[in-house]
């Protein structure tokens, strides 16, 4: 209320307290005042009636009275709402572009505009940390990526990144290493060759890798041109290991500790590469320190070991973790165990040349000694029984002694049950 | 209502048309009705138009058929049934009317009695009202029952008998003992002899007379011409306000609109008075309309400062600012 307001209304209320009463002749019966009262009336006959009752101060008190005791506040009360419901649509329409409504729906207008700034914004800073978190991850494949020139001089990386790549790429420096490793595997184990051709068709399916360890591997073959530039005397040797990593696909050291760091939350993250890192180091000095082989021999000695971490992949995706801790256990053993048997593969031929020397025939070894092949059991002590083939004593000898002299030929001493037997 | 005019009617339906029109809207009630108590259309068409007379064809001549249809319709069919049985002797619908309604009439009569006793007997008095206690020509009971029209309630209709009723007993009461203590409706009928409301700002001593009886009588003088130039709606707003003391819920509920309509009109007539008495002040003393509206203020803050002797109840105190002094 302004103050010309209150300046009427102080006016009006002594003037109502001092203005006389006033009636008119006629009065509104009981009839017409109930009806008035609940507003039934037709709006003629309501206005006259609003006009008596302006004037009559009894009709007045008794229609007041009357249109209180009614409900008829009740009802005035919940009239806006069914006034409102009773709008035609373009009428709502207008009502909610009306300046009074627009006043509040620029206030609406503004806070919807902060707040949709303060989530872009925040969520540009979520998204910028996610962001920085995944960076890291090819920054310490980097890290780890840097050593292996370190831990190929310890004949160890090689064996990691045999693991880490799927993806065969043929060359033919490989492919020469590949003759050599096939053909030094033909000598010893003959069933071998077979097998490896079969890891390279089988592994795709034995292999089943999660999308997350995909992209880990993605990451790493994409920061794989960073790596540190290898000493120009291991330029060799880090070729031979690229291609024992092409014949290991999906076995892998760095694939699964991607996977733990991926796994890993933010605070801890750094704690953890740093352990994985001072794990690595040690690691691998412990290998070299054990193994004591150059990197290339190793190497050399790596192919049964794709056929083991495959018939570990194939027990499946969630054995990861424990394969490919078995892997670099049974990596660690290989270097280990197979080293002495590598140190002279450049000898392969003087293992050949010893077996050239050495014969076996009826259970016996035979033993090359000038011309003639002498049985182990020989001792000079021993007095020679001479026979000749095709003579009559050759044939009276026991089956089992001709059997020898003819798989051996020439001249061949034989111990006999007890006795030595010079055949020519 | 006793008190309109008769006027020459300019009746935009013949009485052939309007015949049928209440004999059609009588069979809708019956239709409208829960119970039509043995009522036929043709015993309904007496009493509806007699209450379209009343209700609709005297206050608009030329209503047209849509205005009546629409006013029959909107009768309270089951209350009307039962009122028009009750007529008939129906005794089952004096049993229902009794059970229906006797708790409203007891509360009325409790309402408008200043005693439980005298409430006790003015509910009787109501039942044998309604009743008739006479019987008309055509051996009908002449009971109040006849005037119920079905236009409001039947529970209205008789908060309102009632306290006609209370009304009534009042000024026979007064009228046969007179008595210093005189009912405030005594008290209207000496304030309607008094011949204008000059009475009202009366001084309450020979100094506040000298001070500000110029003023009390121009002021008084705009206000009353300012409040009959207002329309009727307004001025039973500010009656219903300023004079009956009720809340702008209550007056908005007299009117029919909500509190806060009530409010903004009642905000927009405070201008309008204003507006008018000091347009009367301009023409009655010559004055600028910066000093007529100075003067108000001045009488208004004049009276503010008496207002808590005026609300507990002190001696009446009057305008006493002088636009001369002003």
């Amino acid at each position: 209320m302004t103050s010309n307001d209150k300046q009427i209304d102080v006016l009006m209320r002594r003037y109502a307290k001092a203005a006389p009463r006033t009636s008119v002749s006629g009065h509104l019966d009981a009839d017409e005042l109930s009806a008035f009262a609940e507003g039934s009336l037709p709006p003629a006959t309501r206005a006259g009636y609003v006009s008596h009752l302006a004037d009559c101060d009894e009709c007045r008190k008794q229609a007041s009275a009357l249109a209180i005791s009614s409900g008829a506040v009740v009802r005035t009360e919940e009239s806006p709402s069914t006034a409102v419901e009773g709008r035609s649509f373009w009428q709502v329409l207008v009502g909610l572009f009306a300046l009074p409504v627009l006043r509040y729906a620029a206030f609406a207008a503004v806070l919807l505009i902060v707040a949709g700034v303060a989530f872009v914004a925040l969520r540009r800073s979520r998204s910028d940390s996610q962001m920085i978190a995944l960076n890291e991850q090819p920054i310490q494949q980097r890290e780890s990526a840097v050593k292996p020139p370190a831990e190929i001089q310890d004949g160890y990386s090689g064996n990691k990144q045999l693991n880490t790549d799927s993806r065969p790429i043929p060359s033919p420096q490989s492919s020469a290493v590949n003759d050599q490793t096939a053909k030094a595997d033909t000598d010893t184990k003959p069933a071998e060759p077979p097998a490896t051709g079969g890891l390279m068709k089988e592994a795709p399916p034995a292999a089943p890798v999660t999308a997350e360890k995909k992209a880990a591997q993605g990451e790493v073959t994409q920061t794989a041109p960073s790596y540190a530039p290898a000493p120009p005397g291991d330029v060799a040797t880090q070729k031979k290991q690229e291609n024992y990593r092409e014949l290991q696909p999906g076995s892998g050291i760095s694939g699964p500790r991607q996977q733990q760091q991926k796994l890993d939350t933010a605070d801890k993250f750094g704690q953890e590469r740093e352990r994985d890192a001072n794990k690595d180091v040690a690691r691998t000095d412990d290998l070299a320190s054990k193994s004591g082989t150059p990197a290339s021999v190793a190497a050399n000695q790596l192919p049964p070991s794709p056929r083991k971490s495959i018939d570990e992949k194939a027990k499946g995706p969630m054995r990861n973790m424990e394969n490919n801790t078995n892997a670099i256990n049974r990596n660690e053993n290989l270097g280990r165990v197979e080293s002495p048997k590598t140190t002279s593969t450049g000898g392969s031929d003087r293992a050949a040349t010893e077996e050239a020397q050495t014969r076996s025939a009826g259970g016996r070894k035979f033993r090359r000694q000038g011309a003639a092949w002498v049985d182990q059991k020989f001792k000079s002590s021993m007095t020679l029984k001479s026979v000749s083939r095709g003579s009559d004593a050759f044939h009276e000898l026991d089956s089992g002694l001709r059997s020898i002299a003819q798989q051996l030929g020439g001249e061949v001493i034989v111990v006999w049950k007890g006795k030595a037997y010079l055949i020519k | 209502m006793r008190g309109f005019s008769s006027e020459k009617r300019i009746l935009s339906l013949t009485p052939k048309q309007i015949d049928e029109l209440i004999l059609a809207g009588a069979d809708r009630l019956l239709a409208r009705a829960t119970s039509a108590r043995l009522l036929t259309p043709e015993t309904l068409t007496k009493r509806l138009r007699r209450v379209t007379e009343k209700y609709v064809l005297r206050h608009d001549p030329a209503a047209e058929a849509a205005t009546i249809n629409g006013f029959l319709d909107g009768l309270h069919a089951d209350e009307l049934c039962l009122v028009l049985a009750c007529e008939r002797g129906d005794q089952t619908a004096w049993s229902e009317l009794f059970e229906g309604y006797g708790a409203t009439v007891r509360s009325a009569a409790r309402a408008a009695s200043s005693s439980e006793s005298m409430a006790d007997d003015l509910a009787q008095s109501i039942w044998a009202e309604l009743h008739g206690l006479k019987a008309r020509e055509d051996g009908t009971a002449a009971g109040k029952l006849a005037y119920y029209s079905g236009a409001g309630s039947l529970g209205g209709w008789l908060r309102a008998v009632v306290g006609q009723l209370a009304i009534d007993q009042h000024r026979k009461q007064a009228k046969v003992v007179q008595t210093d203590e005189d009912s405030e409706l005594d008290r209207l009928v000496l304030s309607e002899a008094e011949p204008d409301g000059a009475h009202a700002f009366q001084s309450a001593s020979p100094e506040d007379l000298l001070a500000g009886n110029m003023a009390a009588a121009d002021v008084e003088q705009a206000l009353r011409q300012a409040m009959a130039e207002l329309a009727d709606e307004d001025r039973l707003l500010m009656k219903l306000y300023y004079f009956e003391g009720l809340r702008l819920r209550e007056a908005g509920a007299v009117l029919g609109v909500h509190e806060a309509t009530a409010s903004r009109r009642l905000t927009r007539i405070h201008g309008e008075v204003r507006q008018r008495v000091e347009a009367f002040l301009m023409k009655e003393h010559g004055w600028t309309k910066s000093e007529a509206s100075r003067s108000l203020a001045e009488v208004a803050e004049h009276l503010q400062t008496e207002v808590e002797p005026m609300l507990t109840g002190k001696a009446d105190t009057t305008f006493q600012s002088s636009p001369a002094s002003g």
